[in-house]
């Protein structure tokens, strides 16, 4: 057997291997909710999301934003789209939180800041497939999605 | 003033942050939800005060009630007349508060349904609630048939209450002047009845007042009897209270049998017929009526425990009393002609058709031996028949009244005795014929004889 049949030989190998080691894929999920979710974290800064049986920490997160405010008294706003990215904010937040799940844990993706060196006064989420619409008490409004602004209407 | 100036700027700035504020899809959805159950919580609190206004109605039923026979007590209270008003007043304001608070909770649903009707808003909601597994229209669906249930109630104007209560008021009156006749009849009688009434004049005038006294005591029990039905047909009277003249009624009708059973005792087979019938027609007259009012009686409390027992052991006695007098009465009519007629004596009023029944029976069959001698069968008969036409000459009225005989009996036995005649009395006729035919057929002859006889002589 000279090198080049090892050689073939080996390559044939490999490609078996890879082809077997490929995972299988349920494709074209729609993780996207029809409207936000709405409500203050507890004292502990545990947020729970009863529609979807999910629970995280958003003290950190607070930390980040500079807020200082009694953690009762901050109403959070969050909603997925549908490739599963979560968008959460708040009054007085100044950025629009873009994140993944990871296991057991939210990986930041983005942050957006939706007006340049100024806070967002009482920003809420609906959806607006495929991306997700943002608009403030001033009826300004945003389409976003995880990798930025996509249109901004200034009323 | 200052201050008030400030507060309607601040309200006034505070008006667009309110309503002009913009609410997100899912914030729309818990509106939805908050009202919804807004609307659930309203028409919980809308049974619950027709309940308690219910209640409330009730109640006030019973204190105008309460209110108005306290006041029998006074017999010279005109108050009541004067309540009418406050009466009319007060359930109007009943249905006043049932109509306004239906028609607020109607406001309330037309406006929720309004709201939600087709359209934007619904389609929003119900996107949204589809990340909640919430059904919409199933809900908008039982607020719609809220509404038809609530809009279909009818408002009742409680014209009925206020009916019964004017009839109450009204028969005070009718009741006290009732009370004050029997009370005063009463009295009077009692006192002839001391004085040992002997003569007939003075019994058929008590036994006429006591008729009076007879008829105002069943009028007052069938004014108290259906004042308690009125009450309790009414639905509002929770625990409907006696009449306070129920106490009395068994005092009178007592007293009233006590009184006849005392005059009673003066009845003998010599007593003027028209008195025993009188004196029958009342016993018969106040136990049937008796019989039919026991039961309502009990029923609106007018008779306590032990009470309807009590009279019906008067009334026995009562019976006692005159019965069997009207039964030696009936029987003196055969024996004072020495009919030998056997009575089927028994407390049931029947054993009279049987004596009679049972004595001519055996008459009216040829074949029976007492028809063997016809002419003392006629004689029988002719007896028989002279004390049944005094018998019903001089109480037919008390024989049917005591329920002896019926018109249909009578009429039995008047047929019995035109059969009895027919065959004693027929056996006669024809031997009269039979005689008087040999007597014509003897003349003839002798006639015959005399003019044979003259003619040979010339």
């Amino acid at each position: 057997m000279n090198k080049n049949n090892i050689l073939i030989m080996f390559i044939l190998f490999l490609i078996f291997i890879f082809s077997s080691c490929s995972t299988f894929k349920i494709e074209n999920v729609k993780y996207g909710w029809n409207g936000e979710y709405f409500a203050e974290p507890d004292e502990n800064g545990d947020f729970t999301i009863p529609k979807n049986s999910m629970k995280f920490n958003i003290l950190k997160l607070l930390e980040e934003e500079g807020i200082k405010n009694k953690i009762t008294d901050i109403k959070l706003r969050i909603i997925r789209d549908d490739e599963g990215y979560f968008y959460i904010t708040g009054d007085k937040f100044k950025y629009i939180w873009v994140f993944k799940t990871d296991e057991s844990s939210l990986k930041l993706k983005n942050k957006l800041e939706l007006l340049k060196g100024r806070t967002l006064e009482d920003p809420k989420f609906n959806e607006k497939k495929p991306n997700i619409k943002v608009f403030l008490k001033d009826k300004s409004e945003f389409i976003i999605n995880k990798d930025g602004i996509i249109k901004s209407e200034n009323k | 003033m200052s201050n008030k100036i400030y507060l309607v700027v601040f309200f006034y700035l505070l008006i667009p942050y309110c309503v002009l504020s913009q609410k997100s899809d899912a914030e729309l959805f818990y509106d939805f939800k908050n009202e919804l159950k807004l609307i659930q919580d309203n028409y919980k609190n809308y049974k619950n005060f027709k309940l308690s206004n219910e209640n409330k109605i009730k109640n006030e039923f019973d204190n105008y009630l309460n209110l108005i026979y306290e006041d029998y007590t006074n017999s010279q209270s005109t108050g009541l007349t004067n309540l009418i008003p406050e009466i009319k007043n007060s359930f109007n304001n009943f249905s006043q508060n049932n109509e306004n608070n239906k028609q607020l909770f109607l406001s309330k649903i037309n406006n929720f349904l309004e709201k939600w009707k087709e359209g934007n808003n619904l389609n929003i909601i119900n996107k949204v609630a589809k990340d909640y597994d919430f059904d919409v229209s199933s809900q908008i669906d039982n607020i719609n048939t809220i509404k038809n249930e609530i809009e279909s109630e009818k408002i009742d104007n409680y014209e009925r209450i206020v009916q019964f209560l004017e009839i109450i008021i009204q028969d005070k009156n009718e009741i006290l002047k009732l009370k004050n006749q029997i009370v005063e009849l009463e009295n009077k009688i009692k006192s002839k009845i001391q004085q040992n009434i002997t003569n007939s004049n003075i019994l058929k005038d008590v036994l006429s007042e006591n008729n009076l006294r007879k008829e105002l005591i069943f009028k007052l029990i069938s004014t108290i009897v259906n004042e308690h039905k009125i009450i309790t047909s009414s639905d509002y009277a929770e625990k409907v209270k006696p009449s306070p003249f129920s106490s009395d009624i068994y005092i009178l009708l007592n007293n009233f049998m006590e009184d006849y059973i005392n005059i009673s005792r003066n009845l003998s087979i010599e007593t003027d017929p028209n008195i025993l019938t009188t004196c029958l027609n009342a016993y018969n007259d106040v136990i049937s009526k008796l019989d039919s009012l026991f039961l309502l009686m009990e029923n609106s409390n007018v008779l306590k425990k032990g009470e309807k027992e009590d009279l019906i052991t008067k009334s026995q006695l009562w019976k006692n009393q005159i019965i069997p007098v009207f039964d030696n009465v009936l029987m003196s009519e055969f024996t004072s002609r020495n009919i030998p007629i056997v009575f089927f004596k028994t407390n049931n009023p029947e054993w009279f058709h049987k004596t009679l029944t049972e004595f001519i029976n055996p008459y009216l069959n040829p074949s029976d031996e007492v028809n063997t001698d016809k002419s003392k069968s006629d004689e029988i008969r002719q007896k028989f028949e002279d004390a049944w036409n005094s018998i019903k000459e001089k109480w037919s009225q008390a024989l049917i009244s005591s329920k002896y005989l019926d018109k249909n009996k009578i009429t039995e036995i008047d047929n019995k005795l035109e059969t009895w005649q027919s065959i004693t009395g027929g056996s006669y006729k024809s031997s009269t014929i039979i005689i008087i035919i040999i007597v014509l057929i003897g003349i003839s002859l002798a006639i015959y004889i005399l003019l044979k006889f003259k003619r040979k002589e010339t």
